[in-house]
């Protein structure tokens, strides 16, 4: 037997545990001083793994062929019914959200003119009321100090509604007439604002008699105060016909003095002797007028 | 099935009982590894190594089963894939182009014994194979292929040993692995 024999079969005996105690002692220690013993040992060492490589990979082979059922969430999936349904949801998706893409903007667009209708009525120093005519009017960014009636462009209200019929309701706040930020209205303006808003004069307007006393004094010269529902005139005043006129809202009540052929506006809740101004707008005293003519 | 009818059979080198085992864990082995940044290979790789691993202790007659088949494999499993983890760390920080080229030579090496292997006829392929991985002992392997008895399968056994040497060795001189 030759030495590579020899040595082939010391080292299968080794590696197949057939050694004693002392014949693995003894081997071991051989190993570490014979290069060409250590040599077969690591060719068969190789051969063995060779041979765990190769069961193993049978082994796998084996269990790759074996069929996994797909869990009950792969059977659903997996089914046609389930299949043309998430197609049908997918469709049914992808469409509302196109359509809820496209068609927001389009809204938008729409409500914009009628979200700038309800601002309109915002400020009175910009939203002019032409005197009985069913007007409105879009304020402009420019501050001009032309006449209002430039700045107005016409509109008919009528026409804003049909639109905003065809919409959807954005539930668009209504602005109260009297926010109007930190400008103090004039009386005039009041006035405006109450005949802007169309109020029909026959049910809101109506003629109450309220007690006049005449102040003689030096003091004032023509000056007013309202105390429980009676009138103090300060001043030098005429006996000459004298006409409350007073205008019930759903806001407010507003009280109008007529004296002398021109209109004065009444405040009843200023406790001081205040003096009489004069409305000066035309339109108001046309509309004064014809509330008197009736009255 | 119950866990000590699987674990009787494996024990005996039963592949129907592994493959019914691989089938009966695979959804929730697999997640271990899915779900840790593994991909649908890697998680199929490292339950069938787990498996193995458990058939090999199985039939070697070391497994002592304190829990369920599942819980021990789960551990494995879990054990497997943090070494792969750990390896695929260490590979990144290593010489790519070493590693490669040493991996190439232990490749061939394998290569070429695994070409022996398949040249060995059927029955010394099983032999070889069922004592070096699956640890059967030559009674079993004698019984499990039809051998007349143990001593049978042990002179079996070295001569396709012996033959398989030869052939590789042979091999290894024609591509120069041998000095």
């Amino acid at each position: 037997m030759s030495i590579q024999s020899e040595y082939t079969r010391l080292v299968n005996k080794y590696l197949d545990s057939n050694m004693s105690g002392s014949e693995k002692f003894i081997f071991e220690e051989q190993l570490t001083s014979d290069p060409l013993l250590k040599a077969e040992f690591d060719h068969q060492n190789e051969i063995i793994n060779g041979l765990k490589e190769y069961r193993k990979t049978q082994l796998k082979t084996r269990l790759d062929n074996v069929t996994i059922n797909p869990g009950i969430l792969g059977v659903i999936s997996q089914s046609a019914t389930v299949k043309t349904l998430s197609y049908v949801v997918t469709s049914i998706l992808v469409g509302t959200g196109s359509y809820m893409y496209f068609a927001g903007e389009e809204v938008v667009h729409v409500n914009l003119p009628a979200i700038e209708s309800k601002l309109e009525f915002v400020n009175p120093e910009t939203s002019p009321s032409p005197f009985g005519r069913q007007l409105d009017y879009r304020y402009t960014k420019t501050i001009n100090p032309s006449p209002w009636i430039d700045l107005a462009e016409e509109r008919p209200i009528v026409e804003t509604l049909k639109e905003e019929a065809n919409t959807i309701d954005f539930n668009v706040p209504e602005v109260k007439d009297d926010v109007a930020g930190d400008v103090i209205p004039e009386p005039d303006q009041i006035l405006e604002k109450v005949i802007t808003q169309n109020v029909p004069f026959t049910e809101a307007v109506k003629i109450d008699k309220v007690d006049i006393e005449n102040v003689v004094t030096n003091r004032y010269k023509f000056h007013y105060k309202l105390d429980n529902n009676k009138l103090y005139l300060y001043g030098k005043f005429e006996a000459s016909p004298y006409e409350i006129i007073e205008i019930n809202s759903f806001q407010a009540k507003k009280l109008f003095f007529y004296y002398n052929g021109q209109y004065y506006r009444l405040y009843q809740d200023i406790n001081d002797i205040s003096p009489l101004i004069k409305i000066q707008d035309q339109k108001v005293i046309t509309e004064l007028n014809i509330i008197k003519s009736k009255g | 099935m119950k866990d000590r009818e699987v674990l009787e059979r494996v024990s005996k080198g039963d592949e129907k009982a592994l493959e019914y085992l691989y089938k009966k864990h695979y959804r929730m082995m697999t997640r271990i590894v899915l779900n840790n940044n593994g991909s649908e290979d890697e998680a199929k790789d490292i339950y069938q190594e787990a498996l193995l691993a458990f058939w090999q202790k199985a039939i070697g007659g070391n497994l002592v089963l304190t829990s369920k088949i599942s819980t021990y494999l789960y551990s494995v499993c879990l054990n497997l894939w943090r070494k792969e983890l750990d390896r695929k760390g260490k590979f990144a920080e290593n010489d790519k182009e070493e590693y490669t080229f040493q991996e190439f030579e232990k490749k061939e090496r394998v290569r070429i014994i695994h070409e022996c292997i398949h040249e060995l006829g059927d029955n010394c392929r099983k032999i070889l194979t069922y004592h070096y991985f699956d640890g059967l002992s030559m009674t079993d392997i004698a019984k499990k292929l039809n051998l007349a008895n143990t001593d049978t399968a042990k002179t079996k056994k070295y001569k396709c040993k012996k033959k398989l040497d030869l052939l590789i060795k042979r091999k290894y001189s024609s591509s120069d692995f041998l000095d």
